[in-house]
């Protein structure tokens, strides 16, 4: 019964905690435009995801080390400086979206401009991986974070036409008032955020905190293959909800308040209520882990001691990481930079790093020196290759379009 | 340690050449799709009638009671935000004729129109507005909505 709960609570955190700023605002913005043209790039994402976070976390679980330790060591201080500074630098830019994005849902629920809101965001993320327990700060965050299903409820109080919508996810087309350039832009934004490298790097290191071994592989792997595709429906509501409303309306997201109105219409103050809740979750969620990563990633490469399963005095140069990356993305939204606009670029540059992350890790993840029997059998190791070759294509074409588009303009 | 040396030296010069192309890429990035004053003043318009239609939603949703004062106020801030930003874009425009500088002028003043339109909602949900304007309020919004995305495919249509 005990193990029974634990894998309910995996799997409940694993969805409640699959959305960030970036799911959320890359989900509305293609939703207000393209319809649901874009939800096939969701599925790719989500399958991704999948695969490349259960080879992490069995490389955790097997190896006892988290992923970043080991490409450090199985790749060359020198390729992996290469990997830990695209990795710091796009989980510091993600941090910084979602501070802004816990300000903008603040702002949301008390009329309190969001530069205010905002080093009190940044404040209590610290204080929370200072003194909360690991296990805590993840499944509190993740269960709240549920509180996004009214998207899903929303899309079906609209009352959709459920086959034109259909119709539009499954013979996606580029909408005539739209470039075939920016249809791909957001494809890989979308892709990009799908895949955000921070997950996969707090995954692992999640992993050894928590004290994953081998016997623990089958429920972390059903946590991934259960919890991250009902994520990724959620996402795909987030869409379809910016489809039924916004689109008709001629409305192009460009902030917060935009992407609850169609819950508000759906179901009125209670929905907003629990919308605004589960924002607030998922950005403060998302906020602990991109700053535990950018901590966990630094400290695994230089072998400082890491995890908040030591005691603070113990890991401190990991927690001074930490603080230096919080500060710095409160530095960054204290100019006044637009937070939606964070998380556009945010997502865009996180595709664009995608193949410093996934490699590594499919190379560790066929290493028997580190995996023993548990190395990638060769169904995982072909899907791998697909993804990698895609992962390619999407990072090499994210500049050129970017460019191209005017930023998706 | 002459070939480490040059190493370091080739390592920094390929991180130089692919840090000056990101920065080229940002920079052009900025004045992408920027050719032609019709195409600036049709982004424009789309961005204020996409403004005004979320207004007149906001404002929708906050009289039949689906969304707080709070939640309509950060919306009418956003949204003229956001007409600002549009309305600055069509002023920045040069124009070479007169009849450049009309279409660019009567697309300021719309877009003025729905500001102050935006304004107007903001100031019923803070109560310096009869309620009972607020459809008015909101048939308005729409109607300058439907104005600029008509004026938009004039623009775009060339």
């Amino acid at each position: 019964m005990k193990r029974l709960f634990a894998v309910a609570l995996g799997i409940l955190t694993a969805i409640g905690g699959f959305l960030d700023i970036g799911d959320l605002v890359t989900n509305a913005v293609v939703g207000s435009r393209f319809g649901l043209s874009l939800a096939w790039v969701v599925v790719v994402g989500v399958l991704g995801i999948c695969m490349f976070a259960e080879m992490s976390g069995r490389v955790a679980a097997v190896s006892g080390r988290a992923t970043f330790e080991i490409i450090r060591e199985r790749l060359g201080p020198r390729l992996a400086a290469g990997n830990l500074v695209a990795s710091f630098l796009i989980n510091v830019l993600t941090l910084t979206a979602e501070v802004g994005g816990i300000a903008l849902a603040l702002q949301l629920a008390s009329d309190v401009h969001p530069r205010l809101w905002i080093p009190v965001a940044a404040l209590a993320v610290w204080l929370v991986v200072w003194r909360v327990k690991f296990s805590v700060l993840e499944n509190v965050t993740g269960l709240l974070g549920l509180t996004l299903v009214v998207f899903a409820v929303a899309l079906f109080l609209l009352g959709p036409p459920w086959e034109a919508l259909a119709a539009d996810a499954l013979t996606p087309r580029v909408p005539a008032q739209e470039h075939v350039a920016t249809y791909w832009y957001y494809a890989i934004a979308l892709f990009g955020a799908a895949m955000t490298p921070y997950e996969v790097f707090f995954f692992s290191s999640g992993a050894v905190e928590e004290g994953w071994t081998v016997r623990d592989l089958g429920t972390a792997r059903l946590n991934v293959i259960i919890g991250f595709p009902f994520g990724g429906l959620l996402s795909i509501a987030i869409a379809g909800c910016a489809a039924v409303v916004l689109l008709p309306a001629g409305i192009e997201v460009t902030s917060l308040s935009q992407v609850v109105a169609p819950v508000a219409q759906a179901g009125g103050k209670l929905a907003l209520a629990l919308v605004i809740v589960g924002i607030v979750a998922a950005t403060f969620g998302a906020a602990l882990e991109t700053s535990l990563s950018s901590g966990y990633t630094v400290a695994q490469f230089f072998g400082w001691p890491w995890g908040k399963f030591r005691r603070p005095a113990e890991a401190a140069r990991f927690h001074v990481v930490v603080i230096v990356a919080l500060i710095v993305g409160v530095g960054i939204l204290m100019t006044g930079v637009d937070p939606v606009l964070v998380t556009e670029y945010s997502v865009v540059f996180s595709a664009i790093a995608l193949p410093l992350t996934y490699l590594p890790i499919l190379v560790i993840a066929n290493d028997p020196e580190y995996m023993g029997e548990h190395v990638n059998g060769r169904l995982g190791n072909a899907l791998g290759l697909v993804y990698l070759v895609v992962i390619l294509v999407a990072s090499l074409a994210a500049i050129p379009l970017m460019i191209l588009t005017g930023a998706g303009a | 340690m002459d070939d480490r040396d040059g190493a370091s030296t080739r390592g920094v010069a390929r991180v130089a050449r692919g840090l000056s192309i990101v920065a080229l890429a940002v920079a052009l990035t900025g004045c992408a799709n920027a050719t032609d004053l019709d195409g600036r003043l049709a982004a424009a318009a789309w961005q204020a009638a996409s403004a005004a239609s979320s207004a007149a939603l906001g404002l929708e949703l906050y009289l039949d009671g689906s969304v707080t004062a709070t939640v309509a106020d950060v919306t009418f801030i956003d949204m003229t935000r956001e007409a600002g930003a549009a309305q600055e874009s069509v002023t920045a425009q040069a124009v070479a004729t007169t009849a450049e500088a009309a279409r660019r002028d009567r697309l300021r003043t719309d877009i003025g129109g729905a500001t102050d339109d935006i304004l107007r909602a903001r100031a019923l949900v803070a109560g310096a507005v009869p309620a009972a304007e607020g459809p008015t309020i909101a048939a308005a919004l729409q109607d300058r909505a439907e104005g600029l995305t008509a004026t938009a495919d004039r623009l775009d249509a060339g």
